[in-house]
């Protein structure tokens, strides 16, 4: 999986067409922002959190909470 | 494309010269959220967000939430007890630009719990290449977390951790961005809970996890807009630790802006977890390592997501408020926990922003 990632990496590097400004317009849409809301990205990583064992976002909130530990 | 939209773009996303850019808008969120499971656990958050520019350069950030539980999960002590009780937390940081392209970012994070108490720090370092194609974005984190006292621990015991992360987007075409994010987590210290005991031979004993624990996750996410308001995104991630946990997950959204002050979104995320290597259903015999944490053990989750954005003004004006609202369904179906095979679980949220 690493392994696959790292050719992934390269090939975006080094094999990237250029996008001249007046071609992001679809990028610049809002349904194109890469993240959601920043308080709710927060809420659902924190119930991922305690609920999958995933890392706490941002290195904090490693708290129980909810009885989980 | 219209006129105004392309002219709209052009404002949003031209690739400027090195002059410094304003590093971010103030942001004031009001945002609250429920969780609720059938083992009867009940969480509510009320959390207040604020992002304030002192200089063009420089943003100061500040969150402070909490979780309000009422009644802790009965997989984690020997029988359903009531628990009500609360978990506070804060954070603190700022985010200053070095020159146009390069920014760095520190945080500093408290959570306090009658039983467990987090400090943790984060430093962060992004730049953006000059023809605004790729976003390289840096991260170094550390945490130090005192658990206890509870009914296994007398006095408490800490656990520090150590994570580093490397973050890449990519803009691939002009409908196409690729994010690809690597990390890298080390705990040591004390792992288990400071309630839960464990059924050996008839016998119960505390709960005993290994102190050092090492992770490693890697994810690649598509995000491809389709049409002009519409966009489909992929993610694939996979991590593996030292104790032998291997997760793969895909998460899918579509994001549809039904009119330019309203977006949709339809998520849904698949994972599989494969049990910890000491894990067990059941021990026939005492051995070094003993839990029954169902999160140590193998299990399929689902978890769909539908979100509402009303963002106003329209879509091309930079928005100055949010009001958002989102709903979700968590299903956890475990292997090897014949007392709680399965989980549901249902959470909302509503927020509203106001950025200036």
């Amino acid at each position: 999986m690493t392994r696959a990632s790292a050719l992934l990496l390269a090939l975006l590097l080094g094999a990237c067409v250029t996008v001249r400004p007046w071609e992001r317009e679809r990028l610049a849409r809002r349904a194109m922002e890469p993240d959601g809301h920043g308080a709710s990205s927060g809420f659902q990583a924190h119930v991922a959190s305690v609920r999958f064992g995933d890392p706490p976002a941002g290195g904090g909130g490693g708290g129980g909470g909810c009885g989980c530990r | 494309m219209s006129l105004r939209a392309l002219t709209a773009a052009l404002v949003l996303v031209s690739c400027g010269g090195a002059t410094a850019r304003p590093v971010g808008r103030g942001e004031l969120t009001l945002h609250g959220g429920v969780y609720t499971d059938r083992d009867q656990v009940t969480v509510w958050n009320p959390a207040v967000r604020a992002r304030v520019p002192v200089s063009r350069g420089t943003l100061v950030t500040g969150s402070y939430g909490v979780d309000l539980i009422s009644a802790a999960s009965v997989d984690v002590v020997a029988s359903a007890s009531r628990v009500v009780e609360q978990r506070h937390e804060g954070a603190l940081g700022a985010r200053t630009t070095l020159d146009g392209r390069t920014a760095v970012e520190a945080t500093a994070r408290l959570s306090v719990e009658p039983d467990y108490r987090s400090l943790s720090g984060s430093f962060a370092w992004e730049r953006e290449t000059e023809d605004r194609h790729r976003t390289v974005r840096l991260e170094l984190r550390g945490r130090r977390d005192e658990a206890g006292p509870g009914w296994v621990l007398q006095r408490p015991e800490t656990l520090r951790a150590v994570a580093g992360s490397a973050l890449v987007t990519q803009v691939v075409s002009a409908r196409t961005l690729v994010r690809v994010g690597l990390q890298a987590e080390h705990l040591q210290g004390w792992q288990a809970s400071v309630y839960r005991f464990v059924p050996v031979d008839g016998a119960w004993y505390p709960e005993r996890l290994p102190e050092a624990r090492t992770r490693a996750s890697a994810t690649v996410r598509v995000l491809r807009s389709l049409a002009p308001t519409v966009s489909l995104s992929g993610e694939y991630g996979a991590s593996l630790d030292g104790w032998g946990v291997m997760v793969n997950a895909v998460d899918t959204s579509v994001r549809w802006e039904t009119a330019p002050w309203l977006v949709l979104e339809g998520r849904a995320r698949v994972l599989r977890q494969e049990r910890a290597v000491f894990y067990q259903g059941t021990y026939g015999a005492l051995t070094v390592y003993r839990t029954r944490d169902r999160l140590l053990g193998g299990y399929t989750a689902f978890w769909p997501m539908v979100t509402a954005r009303v963002q106003l003004p329209s879509w091309p004006a930079e928005r100055r408020w949010e009001l958002g609202a989102s709903a979700s369904w968590l299903h956890q179906r475990f292997d090897d926990f014949p007392l709680l095979p399965v989980r549901d679980a249902l959470t909302a949220e509503l927020w509203l922003s106001r950025y200036f």
